[in-house]
């Protein structure tokens, strides 16, 4: 008998070590649009990541563009992107998008990130034009979080809306 | 002067770009594939183009919890981006318009395309390689429009520019008469993609959008699918559709329409805003389904055909430019030295080449020569010889380095009087043969200070060069010279092959001995009866030439009549069956059987036979006929077997012989051609063929008897025929 009850505890103790505590975490989805200027050009590189306040890479978000012969040209993220693990990037989307084209994605998020001055940072780039490492930051609060925001380099705005 | 102007643009044009062009068009060549294949998948669904925008928005908002947008491609695939938290719904793909199912996920780009695309727009080169495409693009635009200008030119005039070109047989030919036609496919080629390169790097002019706004009047909420605007469109009309992104009023509709966008109100369905794109983006758009082909199979392959016409035109370039540049020369003496003058008239080169090997033959006799083009004519204080080779140009036109000639012969003084000797080279096959060689020999006969030996210029058909090296051994002898003149004009040597004898037949009659050799070769070798084999007998330099025929096994046929000294036919005569010996195949593609003709008549005597050997066992539907003429009926045994089985195949219809040393009806091929004067008849007037092959006595006679046969007959006269290409001749 005692054996058993051993046998149980064990199991449910094993049971436990596979009960990650993420799965508890919430997680929430937003519908985010990405709206570009007119400017002349290919198509640009859009990369939405979530950055810390000290400007370190927490995770990449989206990735409009999936060319990696030119993902060199937006250095700053390329240099984590690089050595990123496969969790901490949730989806390259086929084709960049064209001066005066917009682009629609969904975002999820865990409420974990809406917290301590974490940014949300669209960095752009274009072949043979300039980079632009901020082109628009978004302070990660779940109020910010249903606006639009107008970017400072090839974005003309972006707009989040909670779905 | 302005049409070397031309040619030097054509050829610079064409070497600065070379390389790039060569890329290009060969990636380019695969790349009219890919229409193709987006073409052939199963996207499309019938009549989807009829469908109106209302519709396919009513469909899929019944289907769907979100529609962010939908795309109408060239081929009219519809694509719908969905937004769904149910990932089985969510992102784009194909769909069926009448009920909004989803058909297939929308493929990656083929990486094989991705490749190729990325290669052919920048070399792998990024930023600089698009450049130096971009450059490329145009300059193959400017290399056509100089091709069109040379082509005029050649063409003698605009007008003339649409008239058939003459068939030379030369590599020219096929680069004018391709050139001719993939001139406008090769021109929207090039200006489409430079267009695209302009508009890449920004260098098209700004052209402002025409827009129209409006302000919303209508309070008037009505849902989508009843938009007046929406009904009214179908998606032939649509690219792009733009959902609201959320239900403020400020987010509209978007329409994407071929020439101009919409912004549509998304509560009251009004046109806020219509933006008409401007003609530059409409360019862009032109371009880019001109360049790629994009939407139609078969532009495609119009484009691929150019790709590929594109690259035939850089080696047959590239052969013409080698020529030209091989036949450029060295002067050992000046012009004020020199006793003998050679003045050049040509256009590619061919004709310099007899200049250089007569050139060769002074300066080793040690004589003094100067060489030169026509055009730089002037005085020669020691003069005593001028030689003048000319070819024609166009419609009996000087070549580009004599066109200065005539005027410059007239103007200049002459100090010391000299001999002159005119040779013309052309081709029957112009209308005016070498017409500007005999305006130089009218010209050259008034000046009284110019000695004019011959009456008439020596005119040389297709470059023949033993009338020109028999010519050169008389003009020796006359000047007693000692001059000594290569047998052959050496070019590239062609490639030996060694050859096993497998059958030898000899005849003899009283009056000759003939011989039939049956040779094979290990190696596969292409011939063409007609064409001729050169055999070197051994300690030997000089080569001789024998007619080639062919049997029905494909082995090659050689008819030889031994002569009691000949060292070549007592050479060959001595090889047993299994013996081994070396010869070239030499193309001899004047004496071809004609691929087009209706009707052929083989004219042959003696071992003239040996080609039509060969041609009467040629699968072709013409309807042939063979006249031969021989002395005795034992002569006729060495080939009756295989004349036998032609006929027997049917491959042969007719077969006459005329033996000139027995008892029979007739006597020479000349007899049968009066008794069928019916058949030769409808055959010249019916654009067939006669070919003649044998001595030069036959031929001469046969040619007699032709031109009878046509006044007779009121025919044109028989130089018409000639200068058709009609009759076809290889005698010796």
């Amino acid at each position: 008998m005692k054996l058993y009850k051993f046998v149980l505890g064990i199991f449910c103790l094993s049971f436990m070590a596979f009960t990650t505590i993420k799965n508890i975490e919430l997680t929430s989805k937003y519908k985010c649009m990405v709206q570009l200027k007119n400017y002349e050009g290919e198509g640009a590189y859009v990369v939405a990541s979530i950055v810390d306040k000290d400007n370190n890479y927490i995770k990449t978000l989206h990735i409009l563009g999936d060319d990696e012969k030119w993902y060199p040209d937006i250095p700053t993220w390329w240099s984590f992107f690089e050595t990123a693990k496969d969790t901490q990037v949730d989806a390259i989307s086929g084709a960049t998008i064209a001066g005066g084209e917009r682009a629609i994605f969904t975002i999820q998020l865990d409420e974990s990130y809406l917290t301590a001055g974490n940014k949300l940072r669209f960095e752009t780039a274009v072949e043979h034009q300039d980079y632009f490492e901020k082109d628009l930051e978004i302070l990660l609060e779940s109020e910010n979080l249903k606006n639009k925001f107008e970017g400072t380099g090839y974005i003309r705005y972006v707009r989040i809306i909670p779905n | 002067m302005l049409n070397k102007i031309w040619r030097y643009s054509h050829f610079y044009l064409t070497v600065s770009s070379f390389l790039f062009l060569l890329l290009a068009s060969i990636t380019g060549s695969f790349l009219a594939f890919e229409p193709i294949q987006e073409k052939l998948q199963p996207h499309y669904i019938e009549n989807a183009e009829d469908v109106s925008v209302a519709q396919l928005i009513d469909t899929l908002k019944n289907k769907y919890n979100e529609v962010l947008d939908i795309e109408v491609d060239k081929n009219y695939f519809v694509k719908a981006s969905l937004f769904s938290l149910e990932e089985a719904i969510d992102g784009q793909f194909y769909i069926n318009p009448f009920n909004g199912d989803k058909i297939a996920d929308i493929p990656r780009k083929g990486a094989f395309f991705e490749f190729l695309t990325n290669f052919h727009r920048s070399l792998f080169l990024k930023t600089p390689g698009r450049v130096f495409v971009g450059i490329s693009c145009f300059l193959l635009f400017l290399i056509a429009i100089t091709g069109l200008l040379l082509a005029i030119k050649r063409q003698g005039g605009f007008l003339k520019f649409f008239l058939k070109i003459i068939n030379d047989k030369s590599i020219q030919y096929n680069h004018v008469a391709l050139g001719r036609l993939f001139l406008i496919p090769i021109i929207i080629l090039a200006l489409s993609g430079t267009y695209l390169s302009m508009e890449r790097f920004s260098l098209l002019p700004k052209t402002k959008a025409i827009v129209t706004q409006q302000e919303s009047v209508f309070k008037l909420n009505i849902t989508f699918s009843k938009f007046p605007i929406f009904k009214t469109i179908t998606l032939k009309e649509v690219k792009k559709i733009e959902f609201p992104f959320s239900t403020d009023e400020e987010d509209f509709f978007i329409l994407s329409l071929q020439d101009r966008e919409l912004e549509i109100h998304q509560k009251t369905g009004e046109i806020v805003k219509t933006t008409y794109y401007p003609i530059t983006k409409i360019l862009s758009v032109l371009s880019f389904n001109l360049h790629t082909g994009s939407g139609s199979i078969i532009w495609s392959l119009v484009l691929f055909i150019s790709s590929l016409s594109v690259l035939y035109f850089m080696y047959s370039g590239s052969i013409i430019a080698f020529k030209r540049m091989r036949s450029k020369t060295k002067n050992k003496y000046n012009a004020n030295q020199a006793n003998f003058v050679i003045l050049i008239g040509s256009e590619n080169g061919g004709t310099k080449r007899l200049g250089k090997t007569l050139q060769q033959s002074l300066l080793k006799a040690g004589k003094k020569v100067f060489l030169d083009d026509l055009n730089n004519y002037k005085s020669y204080p020691a003069i005593e010889q001028l030689v003048i080779i000319t070819s024609t140009y166009g419609d009996g036109e000087p070549p580009s380095n004599a066109n200065l000639f005539l005027t410059k012969l007239q103007q200049i003084k002459i100090i010391k009087p000299f001999t002159c000797n005119v040779i013309g080279l052309g081709s029957f096959s112009y209308s005016k043969f070498c017409e500007f060689a005999k305006s130089v020999q009218r010209q050259v006969v008034l000046n009284k200070q110019i000695i004019v030996p011959q009456e008439n210029p020596l005119l040389i058909h297709n470059q023949n060069y033993n009338a020109f090296r028999n010519w050169v051994l008389e003009w020796n002898t006359s000047l007693n010279l000692n001059l000594e003149i290569p047998k052959e004009l050496s070019f590239i040597k062609p490639k030996e092959t060694i050859f096993k004898v497998v059958e030898k037949q000899n005849v003899i009659d009283e009056y000759a001995e003939t011989f039939k050799l049956t040779l094979g070769s290990k190696k596969r070798i292409k011939f063409v009866p007609g064409d001729l084999l050169g055999i070197t007998p051994p300690n030997e330099t000089s080569e001789r030439l024998y007619s080639i025929g062919k049997n029905s096994n494909g082995d090659l046929l050689l008819s030889i009549k031994k002569h009691s000294l000949g060292i070549c036919s007592n050479f060959l005569n001595g090889l047993k069956p299994n013996q081994e010996l070396k010869g070239t195949i030499q193309k001899n593609k004047q004496f071809h059987l004609p691929k087009k003709s209706k009707q052929v008549i083989l004219i042959a005597n003696g071992t003239g036979i040996a080609p039509f050997l060969g041609m009467i066992h040629q699968k072709k539907n013409t309807p042939k006929t063979l006249y031969w003429g021989t002395r005795t009926k034992i002569s006729e045994e060495l080939y009756k077997s295989q004349i036998l089985e032609a006929l027997q195949k049917k491959t042969l219809q007719t077969y006459d012989v005329a033996f000139s040393k027995e008892e029979s009806p007739y006597n020479y091929v000349q007899d049968i051609i009066t008794r069928d004067e019916k058949n030769i008849v409808k055959t010249l007037s019916t654009g067939g063929t006669i070919m003649l092959c044998g001595s030069i006595t036959m031929r001469n006679g046969v040619f007699e008897l032709l031109e009878k046969i046509c006044f007779r007959n009121n025919l044109p006269a028989f130089e018409t025929f000639k200068n058709k290409g009609q009759i076809l001749t290889d005698c010796y």
